[in-house]
């Protein structure tokens, strides 16, 4: 058990969390996202 | 007259009212009505394409599967959050090429970039194939909630007749645009009550989370972790990867990518979206809770098991509220397959054997067809039985069928040729047919190794689909190789 949850659960929550981090990551890097494309 | 009817009456006339005031200031034209103009910011799109994700099969059965599985059912979390991280890098293509060539559907998408109507009408017929019976989910799921959380007082066959009256109403009044301010309204409820219920739930009856997984994993060991075989890891995986991969698949969530405005809209999407998806977390939990103080329920009826323990703990007016809840959950993902399932058989059957019919015809027709599919859908849902559930899944194996040729072209070369990516889509179809209709699987297999075994059917139709593209493909280029040179 992490923080009352089954260990897999946890697991499987922590990289959900992760994911977002990483996208946002790519986001703020992705040039796409700064030439104000339409 | 009881306590919880009044609020299931007033979910049902807020998602009248919101569609009827959705549609004023616009020319409800067919751009309008399928895509909303093309014009919805970060919020909409994202309401969208949550919308679709959290519908009755998330709220009753995301619960009541792990009411009767236990850990399998986090396979939901898993698969969303994939396709998520995916779409960052899908999408924008995807709605950049829908923009350019105007497109309405997920047809039209396959139309344009193999340059061939026939593939056009094979993909629509597939999809309508495919949301059928998920219309018939929605409907099925609503009227199990109104007839539980109104205490029996409604039928589920009359809430069934009232929810796709007030469907098909908002959606030819207002399109996307009376689905998007539903979604408002369902997202603030949904929000709220699971996020309450999946806490209120395990601290009242147990004290706590953990304290709830402890006594959990004492009264049946091993629930909260993946069985060894059957539903196993392996299982777990190849599921969770088809589902990834069908997820946009979905001919409605398709088209909801053309609603946005920018491609930035959609990649702020794929940061928030997997986040938001966390609220699944409180709809487990509620079905953990359940496992221990709701008893008997097996089968079909596992997926009861929220709204049994919500009419056991809380007064009729609080369980009233919960059924407004569930019923919004039914509604918008109702109304946006049925805005699809509508266009698709206006703008790509009834156009591709009519060319000559222009947008206002089709558009016209589109809004007359929403009565239609969903009187087909109600026909269904009355007539059925626990195939339904079958059915989905077939759904769901339908439309992964479409990725590999829609990912082949989004590359700047295509290696897939319009005969390879029909063949391949043809054979992919027919091998799900195959496979759901034998109910054949790996386990009657007894030769292969037990991790094989347990790997979900719907691989092999993908992997075979995907084989007859690639050596079609190849076949065309070979024979076409002379003149072929000289037209690239």
């Amino acid at each position: 058990m992490v923080l009352g949850l089954p260990f897999l659960l946890a697991w499987i929550v922590a990289w959900i969390l992760i994911t977002s981090v990483i996208i946002a990551v790519i986001y703020m890097a992705d040039p796409a996202n700064r030439e104000g494309e339409p | 007259v009881n306590g919880a009817l009044p609020f299931i009456a007033a979910a049902a006339l807020l998602a009248l009212a919101l569609g009827f005031l959705a549609r004023r200031g616009k020319d409800m034209n067919l751009e309008q009505w399928t895509v909303g103009g093309r014009g919805f910011g970060a919020v909409f799109v994202f309401l969208l394409l949550a919308g679709e994700i959290y519908t009755t099969f998330t709220f009753l059965g995301g619960s009541g599967f792990a009411y009767g599985k236990g850990a399998p059912a986090y396979y939901i979390l898993c698969y969303g959050t994939l396709a998520y991280a995916l779409s960052y890098f899908m999408l924008p293509p995807i709605w950049r090429y829908g923009k350019e060539n105007r497109l309405y559907s997920q047809s039209d998408f396959f139309v344009r970039k193999y340059d061939s109507p026939a593939l056009g009408i094979i993909v629509a017929l597939v999809d309508i194939a495919a949301l059928i019976p998920y219309l018939v989910l929605q409907f099925k799921g609503l009227g199990i909630i109104v007839e539980v959380a109104g205490y029996g007082a409604i039928s589920s066959t009359l809430a069934i007749w009232i929810g796709a009256i007030v469907v098909a109403t908002y959606v030819m009044m207002s399109g996307v645009h009376g689905s998007a301010w539903t979604a408002v309204a369902k997202d603030a409820l949904i929000l709220g009550i699971v996020i309450f219920l999946g806490i209120y739930l395990p601290f009242h009856y147990y004290g706590g989370l953990g304290p709830m997984f402890a006594a959990i994993e004492q009264a049946k060991p091993g629930f909260t972790m993946l069985p060894p075989h059957g539903e196993s890891l392996w299982w777990f995986s190849s599921t969770v990867l088809l589902t990834a991969l069908g997820f946009y698949m979905w001919p409605h969530t398709f088209a909801s990518i053309y609603t946005a405005r920018s491609a930035t809209v959609i990649r702020k999407n794929a940061i928030v979206l997997p986040l938001y998806q966390l609220i699944l977390l409180f709809v487990f939990f509620v079905g953990f809770a359940a496992t221990l103080q709701v008893r008997g329920l097996s089968g079909p009826d596992i997926d009861l098991a929220l709204f049994k323990l919500s009419v056991k703990t809380f007064d009729p007016w609080f369980v009233g509220v919960i059924g407004a809840t569930g019923v919004l959950t039914a509604l918008v993902p109702g109304s946006m397959i049925l805005i699809t399932a509508a266009t698709l058989i206006a703008n790509n059957l009834y156009r591709a054997v009519n060319p000559a019919a222009d947008d206002r015809q089709v558009s016209r027709l589109a809004k007359l067809l929403v009565p239609v599919v969903a009187l087909v859908a109600v026909f269904f849902t009355l007539k059925g039985g626990e195939t339904i559930v079958a059915l989905l899944l077939m759904g769901y194996s339908l439309v992964t069928q479409l990725f590999p040729s829609l990912v082949l072209s989004l590359a700047r070369r295509n290696i897939a040729t319009r005969e390879g990516a029909t063949a391949g889509l043809i054979a992919g179809v027919a091998t799900v047919a195959i496979t759901n209709l034998t109910g054949v699987n790996f386990h009657e297999m007894s030769w292969l190794p037990p991790q094989i075994q347990d790997l979900n059917i719907g691989i092999v139709a993908l992997a075979v689909n995907f084989i007859v593209l690639i050596a079609v493909s190849l076949a065309m280029r070979v024979t076409a190789a002379p003149e072929g040179v000289a037209a690239e």
